[in-house]
């Protein structure tokens, strides 16, 4: 018969379905939700702040720290809009290893998240399979940057170290190989039955409602929708490289999976043009200490999708306003669309879905440095 | 698709007078300053006439005795428009544009407990990102409010 009225769940901030901090207060009537309210907030650094206490010069560091995963899509972002402002010209060698790095970064978040997924959905052998066979990735980053999460590789100006030929040859060895248990991934993800039948049909986003939203990065494309700023508002070297839009009409989980999964073969595909094609050169100029007064808006395509930076300069060595929208956030709205009408059961995994990345959602407020962050209020 | 320069010469032939400021540094790149007043006409044609229908964020700022809200929207992933509006701080009003931007009611929120503009006609104006039982008054993004100053507020804070 049902009950009288609806039930309002706490979900998070801490809950053993969620990676990271976050609350969402469900109402759900019986087993089905009707109602979602966001809470975010829980690791706010108060990053924007900080820039605006920062020099130029410092401000890749927080830009760097932004997130784990997207690092190289921060600081690309960051380092694009002040060298726009500086009115410095990065070198094409610079701007191709920013390429090569920020697809290596996509291959590594992409395959962290169909891991993630297929937690989600139980399937955790191919869980262990995928973070496994992410360690290449990490290995990579660790030879050609020195750091396997924070890599430091972009600065104002360029790049901070090359890339050998006998790198590259690595590179190549490693991908080969990446390539093949991509593809295997695909191969499981499109025919495992009981995959199939945990994502698909969950967590719909029609296409109308992921444009009127607002959606960005794979969740938009699985909505069938062909938007990405590495076609769109191409930066960095990607005018010149050859990669498909990949998109998807299913609308759900499986369409996320199975985009992400498609577009990791296509990175693999930009890494090697990349490559093959790297151009002679320096791989960075100076950079002034100061920067004229202007502003400007840079985005780039981070793995989880939209990045935007905007900043304004006053003339000093500090920025007047710096401002982050990490992809997370775009996705938010469109999120608590998917979770309404869905049952209690399919919220973990209608959550992975988006790729949430709290930590780079929450930059811009102040809360304590170290101890108090991320606790229950 | 409409470029940077193109859409600066749409807004001024519709605006006139009421563009404060216009211009296109680069072909995907806008920035247009609206006056108050013309400020709901402006953003029903971008997002209405041109097509500017992706909000990506607004970001609002301190310049001098006012505040200024900007509304970076992009047409077709490609062009970005970056809107803006400049109101005085002891009267930081703008109208909710959620009616023709429905994603555009999670970064009002935002600006709104930052930086103190008040976005009127909000349906849900509780704090988004800062902690219960934040203090009203203290805007974090505000110049006035020092590194030490939010500490102290956040300590108080736990203190309960």
């Amino acid at each position: 018969m049902g009950y009288a009225s609806t039930v309002k769940v706490p979900f998070g901030p801490q809950h053993p379905a969620l990676k990271e901090p976050e609350h969402f207060l469900f109402e759900v009537d019986g087993d089905t939700v009707v109602g979602v309210t966001p809470r975010i907030g829980y690791v706010h650094r108060g990053i924007e702040k900080a820039l605006e206490l920062s020099t130029y010069g410092h401000g890749i560091y927080l830009a760097e720290r932004i997130c784990g995963i997207c690092t190289i899509a921060h600081t690309c972002c960051y380092a694009q809009a002040v060298e726009e402002l500086m009115g410095i010209d990065v070198p094409p060698r610079a701007n191709y290893i920013r390429t090569i790095m920020s697809e290596l970064e996509r291959l590594h978040s992409h395959s962290l998240w169909v891991g993630l997924v297929a937690h989600e959905a139980g399937f955790d052998t191919l869980f262990m399979y995928a973070w496994r066979d992410r360690e290449v990735i990490l290995n990579l980053f660790q030879e050609l940057t020195g750091g396997r999460v924070l890599h430091a590789i972009n600065t104002l100006g360029g790049v901070r170290r090359d890339i050998s030929p006998e790198m590259a040859d690595k590179v190549r060895r490693a991908l080969e190989h990446f390539e093949g248990r991509t593809k295997e991934y695909l191969r499981i993800v499109r025919t495992e039955p009981t995959f199939l039948r945990r994502t698909r049909d969950v967590g719909v986003l029609k296409p109308a409602d992921a444009a009127r939203l607002n959606a960005v990065g794979p969740t938009l494309r699985a909505s069938g929708i062909k938007g990405d700023v590495r076609r769109d508002d191409p930066y960095v070297a990607y005018d010149e490289m050859p990669f498909n839009v990949i998109t998807s009409d299913s609308c759900d989980v499986f369409g996320r999976t199975e985009v992400r999964t498609e577009e990791m073969m296509e990175s693999i595909g930009i890494i090697r043009h990349a490559l093959e094609h790297l151009p002679e050169g320096v791989f960075r100029v100076r950079a002034p200490r100061n920067v004229p007064a202007g502003e400007c808006v840079s985005r780039v395509e981070a793995p989880r999708g939209e990045d935007m930076h905007y900043a304004r300069s006053n003339g000093t060595a500090k920025p007047d306003r710096y401002k982050v929208r990490a992809p997370t956030l775009a996705n938010i709205p469109a999120l608590c669309k998917m979770l309404v009408g869905i049952h209690v059961a399919d919220i973990p995994i209608i959550l992975a879905g988006i790729d949430p990345c709290f930590s780079c959602m929450d930059r811009m407020v102040f809360v304590r440095s170290g101890g108090s962050t991320g606790r229950a209020r | 698709m409409i470029d940077g320069a193109g859409t600066v010469k749409s807004m001024q032939e519709r605006l006139g007078a009421e563009v404060m400021d216009a211009r296109a540094p680069k072909p995907r790149r806008a920035f247009v300053r609206v006056s108050r007043g013309a400020f709901g006409k402006a953003v029903r044609h971008a997002v209405l006439d041109l097509g500017f229908s992706h909000l990506i964020a607004i970001t609002a700022a301190e310049v001098g005795e006012e505040m200024e809200a900007m509304y970076h929207l992009a047409c077709m992933g490609a062009t970005v428009l970056t809107l803006s509006v400049r109101v005085p701080k002891g009267d930081a009003v703008l109208p909710d544009i959620s009616e023709i931007m429905p994603s555009a009611a999670i970064y009002e929120r935002e600006a709104q407990e930052m930086t103190g503009i008040r976005f009127e006609g909000l349906k849900d104006d509780s704090n988004l990102v800062l902690p219960k039982g934040w203090p009203s008054g203290v805007h974090p993004l505000r110049k006035d409010q020092t590194y030490e100053g939010l500490v102290k507020v956040k300590l108080d804070l736990e203190k309960g």
